[in-house]
């Protein structure tokens, strides 16, 4: 038991050292590789630390070659550009004043709902808010808008009545929409419901659809 | 830079040492008691006991230095199992049991194999 906590303290050391080695980026886990880094060394150093049959050394050496590794990349992808985006990749535009761009969000592998949701963790109640909607290289979405988020001047979050071209049945009946406005509304914009990405009610009991 | 070069300095250290490991204490170890245990499986054969044990004698003191070294690079459970069949050997060969020591010599064997083969780098090691 003993040799655990002796293993785990030298494991320990050594991970502070490789981590101050790589810098600070890793800690952010700001690229995929620094996630992958992470999970990695995670890994590495409870292998050594749970197994008393394998030499510490084993730890020490595979420790020591994903930090070259991380050194290496942070270099290549530092120093040029094209590496940079194969290794990173480059940002995303998913909203582009108003408009969803659906081939990079199906790229992505994100849908309308998970756009809306972080629209509102930044406080932004409506698409019609923001210019941009960014889906940067290390998985968070930045906003750029001409004013700042009015979340707390909303006088109520807007009602989802279409979202990837399927009706929001529930919605109706919990806000007491009126059904029949809605249809006369998507008739109106001439559309069918699979033709729309996203549709909503906003405070003004406006109906809003954006187009796939 | 700075940080590329000094991970690569570390990670070439820990590879000189792999290099000096395997071609000072891996080889030439599992070679010398590969060709020796085979020595040994002849004079047991040919009942040649007092030798054997001789022999016997200068393998366990040789091992007992490999051991010291090998257990901070090798897998302990592998340095163990060769520990565990030198004593069976060494107990058959006290006891004078041709069919056992021969079994176990044979085992001994194959264990110094598994360290070498383990240790190389080769493809199916990668893999």
């Amino acid at each position: 038991m003993v040799v655990v906590i002796v293993r785990a303290i030298i494991l320990y050391f050594v991970l502070l050292v490789s981590m101050r080695i790589m810098g600070k980026g890793e800690l952010g886990e700001l690229q995929p590789f620094d996630l992958v880094v992470s999970l990695t060394l995670a890994e590495l150093a409870v292998m050594p630390m749970e197994d008393l049959g394998a030499p510490l050394i084993h730890g020490f050496i595979a420790i020591a070659t994903i930090m070259f590794m991380q050194c290496l990349i942070s270099y290549i992808t530092l120093k040029s550009d094209s590496a940079r985006k194969v290794i990173c990749g480059v940002p995303t535009v998913v909203i582009d004043h108003g408009e969803f761009n659906i081939k990079g969000m199906n790229k992505l592998r994100i849908n309308a709902s998970d756009v809306l949701g972080q629209m509102r963790l930044k406080g932004y109640c409506s698409v019609e808010e923001i210019d941009y909607l960014i889906m940067e290289t290390n998985g968070q979405m930045s906003i750029i808008a001409p004013n700042p988020p009015s979340g707390i001047k909303c006088k109520r979050i807007p009602i989802t009545t279409i979202l990837d071209g399927k009706v929001m049945h529930g919605n109706f009946q919990k806000f007491n929409v009126s059904y029949k406005d809605f249809e006369k509304e998507l008739k109106k914009a001439k559309l069918r419901t699979w033709q729309v990405l996203y549709g909503f009610v906003d405070e003004n009991d406006k109906f809003v659809f954006y187009k796939r | 830079m700075k940080m590329v070069i000094i991970s690569l300095i570390v990670l070439l250290a820990f590879i000189g040492l792999w290099v000096w490991f395997h071609f000072t204490w891996v080889e030439p170890v599992t070679s010398y008691y590969y060709e020796e245990l085979d020595g040994l499986f002849n004079l047991i054969k040919n009942g040649q006991w007092s030798e054997a044990e001789e022999h016997m004698l200068i393998y366990s003191d040789k091992w007992q230095d490999v051991r010291g070294l090998w257990i901070y690079f090798i897998n302990q459970n592998n340095v163990d199992d060769i520990d565990s069949s030198m004593k069976k050997l060494d107990v058959f060969v006290e006891n004078r049991d041709g069919t056992m020591a021969q079994a176990e010599l044979e085992h001994l064997k194959i264990l110094f194999n598994i360290i070498k083969e383990n240790e190389c780098l080769s493809f199916e090691n990668i893999m």
